[in-house]
């Protein structure tokens, strides 16, 4: 196609796209059960996201029930990538193409999910954390990995694994869930919160369509434009 | 603008199909029931059949959607609202381009209208790290509202399109990543990789499609049957 036809089209489309900025709604926090405490740019497109947990000491309810700190990026094409920490009771999702184990703490478990094209998969072999551990700086990002174009996934600054998913970039988020009872200690606190847009450099977290999910047990404290606690 | 020419061809494609599919009548008729049947994940052995015909899998292609399965994941993953994210490309705006003959789909999904076209710009074109440029087409029984996601389209029910600048993400790469558990069959004259999805968190299990032409990769996310899955990607090539 002609360039300049194109970039006719892509103008037209984007006077038509701006009707829709500003909207905010619950439509897409979509959860499965009550616990979880999410906050997403909904309107934002980023290959890339960063954050350093503060996290808090807790207790998983029972054997059968997980609290999880994950950062996300969703995809348009359905498939996910995500980056946290983990206490509790593992994966068990008969599709999938790889489970997470049960950690039952009381050190956090740092791991890896996602969707690759259509399955689900988890993996947590990429060490702990300390039960209160502070300044664990977590990045997901887009690019070159082991030589080819996927998902990277660094801890305090080392690359831990790299993820071919169907998709090069989405929503990001950043929140907390438990899984299996609600409430259960659910506390932690992302700061120096950053995503990388498209063609651009890491970016302090987008607040023009930023979009707060809370469960009936859970709450988000905005500390300030890139710092927030989820907690009970 | 940073799609490359055989992004171009293809959003044209897609742009002329957008006019024919929006003016299409809306229903649902055709969308296999998810009432009855019990689905079955594609058998392990890879076929390659004709790729202009149905493959021969083992199953029954055209069983819809039947299961109970709770997503059971350890992250709910949470997606962008579709009209909001990217850009939104109408059959309006299409109207107004110079567009090639299209080269399909020319077999809508299920029989559903295209209801929303969006484009993402991408990055750096040729660069080792860069970020595709992405159109995704979305046929739904419903119209798509302005927070509507993923998982809202394909339970619709919906069918998802994603064309990328390549990366690399062909049927190869796709079989590398999941294994056994991707059937190889034929689209036109192309290898794709058919998987049956876990299921997401909206409870909804779907049968994936993915390709790539070598300038474009492909995906396609159907929530009805393998056989419709195969019907839409093949009519991209064939007559």
């Amino acid at each position: 196609m002609n360039p300049r036809v194109m970039r006719r089209a892509f103008c037209i489309a984007l006077v038509v796209s701006l009707g829709f900025a500003g909207q905010v709604s619950a439509a897409s926090c979509y959860y499965p059960n009550n616990g979880a405490a999410v906050v997403l740019a909904s309107q934002a497109v980023a290959k890339g996201l960063q954050a350093r947990q503060e996290l808090t000491a807790a207790t998983p309810h029972s054997a059968s029930t997980a609290i999880v700190h994950p950062l996300q990026i969703g995809m348009a094409s359905g498939d996910f990538v995500g980056w946290g920490t983990a206490m509790g009771v593992g994966t068990n999702d008969p599709n999938a193409l790889s489970d997470c184990p049960d950690n039952p703490g009381p050190r956090w478990a740092i791991y890896v999910d996602g969707i690759a094209f259509g399955y689900y998969f988890c993996r947590q072999s990429y060490g702990s954390t300390d039960p209160a551990a502070t300044s664990q700086d977590a990045e997901i990002i887009h690019g070159t990995c082991n030589g080819a174009t996927q998902w990277t996934f660094k801890w305090n600054g080392t690359v831990k694994t790299c993820e071919t998913v169907s998709g090069a970039g989405g929503t990001p988020s950043v929140g907390a869930e438990s899984i299996g009872y609600d409430p259960q200690n659910v506390d932690i606190r992302d700061h120096r919160l950053t995503y990388r847009i498209l063609g651009g450099t890491w970016t302090d977290w987008y607040s023009g369509g930023e979009q707060t999910c809370t469960g009936s047990y859970y709450s988000v404290t905005k500390n300030s434009a890139t710092d927030f606690r989820f907690h009970d | 603008m940073r799609g490359s020419s055989a992004l171009g061809l293809a959003v044209s494609s897609l742009l002329v199909i957008g006019c024919t599919g929006s003016a299409a009548p809306s229903g649902a008729g055709g969308v296999a029931s998810g009432a009855v049947g019990v689905a079955s994940d594609p058998p392990r052995a890879a076929t390659v059949a004709s790729g202009c015909s149905l493959p021969s899998l083992g199953f029954d292609l055209s069983v819809a959607n039947d299961d109970a399965a709770k997503y059971a994941g350890r992250s709910v993953p949470v997606y962008p609202q579709i009209l909001s994210t990217g850009v939104q490309i109408s059959s309006a705006d299409a109207a107004g381009l110079s567009v090639k003959p299209p080269r399909l789909p020319q077999h809508q999904p299920a029989g559903l209208p295209l209801q929303a076209l969006t484009w993402q710009e991408g990055e750096a074109p040729g660069a080792a790290s860069a970020t595709p440029a992405t159109l995704t087409a979305y046929y739904s029984a419903k119209p798509i509202g302005p927070q509507d996601t993923f998982l809202d389209v394909v339970a619709a029910p919906g069918v998802v399109l994603t064309m990328a600048e390549a990366t690399g993400i062909d049927a190869d790469r796709v079989l590398q990543t999941v294994g056994d558990r991707a059937d190889i069959i034929d689209v036109g004259p192309y290898k794709a990789a058919l998987t049956h999805s876990s299921t997401y968190a909206n409870g909804v299990r779907t049968f994936n499609l993915y390709w790539s032409d070598g300038a474009v990769d492909y995906g396609l996310v159907v929530n009805s049957s393998a056989k419709e899955a195969i019907e839409t990607a093949q009519s991209i090539y064939c007559p």
